[in-house]
């Protein structure tokens, strides 16, 4: 019998042996993949997608590492709508490759951005352009703006100087920047504070090879500080909820995520300490039959998260078990204000000590 | 020495633990004047009108209500003295937030108001952020200031005092209660956020008081020193007036 490349290959590399009786349980996952010790410390980035590979992370007992976090006087549902927890630093959706090179930038001060306020929506306050829904209502000064950005800063170049390993999920390809500078926003002027104006914001729909320059790019920075650090990525298997290209918003979507999983693909081959996980495939693959969809053709079910995080564990920790993210620990109350809290009712109590008014 | 300006009207002052200034001040003045109207106050955690809530279900207080005895207190007192009302309602959430220096050191910019300078070092925290915290740790006190005017309809509700200045007095104050608890690194917290947590507090309180109908007077003038903190020799601990300031918060209700 004549032999050939497809004669002896693992079961894995036949949709009809594997993904066919698999199903929606298929584990796609093949070869070489990042291995995570509990004690490496996992950063998350990324479009909305990556909420919930922190969340899970976070509820599986890993090292998942938040240099932001919220003061703890803040309650914790206050901390959290305004973004604190929800990625290892408080920056908000990074949508594109463009936006995640030039955050490290702007951390380590190698870019400077000219516009770097905005009004916000309702007429008071200011948002931070790069993060324009970080703070609900927007911040109330440009100075508690800056004040607030600075130390954001910070916590990112700390966020990037320790991790050891960073899962992004690539969320967009298209994005607005401005004309002055390239200066990527996560949402386009006007959306979520500030004013739209043609003359100095331009739409940018990214190429394959733009985003796998951009990785690139990225990698060399974030090695530059932090020299063993790996990356895992992933692509969002949310759609574009809408476009400005021009073109009906599914095709622009299958546009979107066929560039960024195949800049990904070729970053992972290309470059040591990338690797990808097939997180777009487990959801919106035929073998899932849409069932890890909600009613509204764009957000993944719990079901669906569960499913994706259940085979990235397998692979890079050996773990089996479901993950349980539904039910995360309650922050307790910070023992100094508890202390004080003591303290002053004391001094409260003192006064019922003289009651002889 | 001031000339004495006799007291017009009877007060009723209802309120928590800023009670007692006014309590020592109230029993100075009718002991030298008897014969004048008189100041008179419930503290609404005395034993005697417990409890003070009814209603109030896992930290919940949206369908509280006064205790049978805490009411039937003050309607006593409305009756028999016909008072002009006033609450010194609460007016301690800042001090647990920001009276000593927190661990993780921080402050805020306060719109509006510019104050001390930002305390070097200290995380500065959205004001957004910090008026939440502030909320949460209030909604007894503005559940109170409701039920108040339930009880009594319109009412003044007095300020509560401003910070004192001097670290040291803060110091001597908290060491004994610290000392065990805080291994050494005891600390006031500076003076910009204990100056501005007081205003956010003043601003949320007046925000309740007139949505609960009443009348938000600020804190005397005679009390404070020429930066606006309480003048030392009105200050009964780090946290509370003392009776010179119980009296000029009673010439102020009287002078309305």
């Amino acid at each position: 019998m004549v032999d050939h490349p497809y004669k002896s290959l693992p079961d894995g590399a036949y949709w009809r042996r594997s993904v066919v009786p698999a199903g929606a349980a298929v584990d796609p996952v093949m070869g070489d993949f990042i291995r995570i010790g509990r004690g490496d410390r996992i950063a998350t980035a990324g479009s909305c997608f990556a909420q919930h590979v922190a969340r899970h992370l976070a509820a599986s007992g890993f090292n998942y590492l938040v240099t932001e976090s919220a003061h703890p006087i803040v309650p914790e549902a206050a901390a959290k709508a305004a973004g604190y927890g929800v990625y290892s630093a408080r920056y908000g959706n990074i949508y594109t490759t463009l936006q995640l090179v030039q955050l490290f930038d702007r951390a380590y001060g190698r870019f400077v951005p000219m516009e770097d306020v905005w009004a916000a929506p309702e007429g008071t306050g200011v948002v931070d352009p790069f993060r324009p829904t970080i703070q609900p209502g927007g911040f109330a000064s440009e100075a508690e703006m800056r004040a607030d950005r600075a130390q954001h800063l910070a916590r990112v170049r700390e966020m990037f100087e320790t991790l050891d390993i960073l899962v992004f999920t690539l969320g967009l390809t298209e994005a607005w920047v401005s004309t002055l500078d390239g200066a990527a926003y996560p949402l386009c002027p006007g959306v979520a504070g500030g004013l739209f104006d043609p003359a100095r914001h331009e739409f940018r729909n990214l190429r394959v090879s733009e985003v796998r320059d951009q990785i690139g790019q990225f990698a060399e920075r974030l090695r530059s500080v932090n020299p063993s650090a790996r990356i895992v990525l992933t692509v969002s298997p949310v759609p574009l909820a809408a476009t400005a290209s021009g073109n009906h918003v599914l095709p622009a979507a299958t546009y979107s995520k066929s560039v960024l999983r195949a800049a990904a693909q070729e970053a992972a081959e290309d470059l040591a300490g990338i690797f990808y996980f097939p997180s777009y495939e487990i959801i919106t693959g035929p073998q899932a039959r849409g069932r890890f969809f909600a009613d509204d053709l764009r957000e993944v079910t719990e079901d669906g998260v569960k499913q994706v995080m259940r085979v990235f564990l397998r692979h890079a920790a050996g773990i089996e078990a479901p993950t349980d993210a539904d039910n995360p620990p309650t922050a307790e109350e910070d023992p100094f204000t508890r202390n004080m809290a003591d303290w002053v009712e004391t001094m409260c109590d003192e006064a019922l000590l003289d009651q002889d008014g | 020495m001031a000339e004495h300006r006799p007291q017009s009207r009877n007060l009723l002052v209802i309120g928590q633990s800023h009670v007692a200034a006014i309590r020592a001040a109230a029993k100075v003045h009718r002991e030298t004047y008897p014969d004048e109207p008189r100041t008179r106050v419930i503290h609404t955690l005395e034993k005697v009108h417990a409890p003070e809530f009814e209603g109030v279900v896992n930290g919940d207080y949206s369908q509280a209500r006064f205790g049978p005895k805490l009411v039937a207190a003050i309607e006593d007192q409305i009756q028999r003295h016909d008072p002009l009302v006033a609450s010194v309602i609460g007016g301690n959430v800042h001090n647990v937030l920001a009276l000593m220096r927190h661990p993780r050191p921080f402050d805020f910019l306060l719109g509006g108001e510019e104050g001390p300078p930002p305390d070097a070092g200290a995380e500065i925290v959205p004001e957004a952020l910090v008026r939440v915290a502030l909320e949460a740790r209030l909604q007894p006190d503005f559940t109170r200031l409701r039920l108040l005017h339930d009880a009594v309809g319109p009412f003044v509700h007095v300020e509560s005092p401003p910070p004192v200045r001097d670290e040291h007095f803060i110091v001597e104050h908290a060491e004994s209660w610290f000392r065990e608890r805080s291994q050494g690194q005891l600390a006031v917290a500076g003076v910009g956020v204990r100056w501005r947590i007081w205003r956010l507090v003043s601003r949320l309180m007046r925000e309740a008081v007139e949505g609960a109908g009443g009348r938000f007077m600020p804190v005397p003038g005679a009390v404070r020193d020429g930066d606006g903190f309480l003048r030392l020799d009105h200050a009964a601990d780090p946290t509370h007036g003392n009776a010179a300031y119980g009296a000029a918060v009673i010439a102020a209700l009287d002078s309305l």
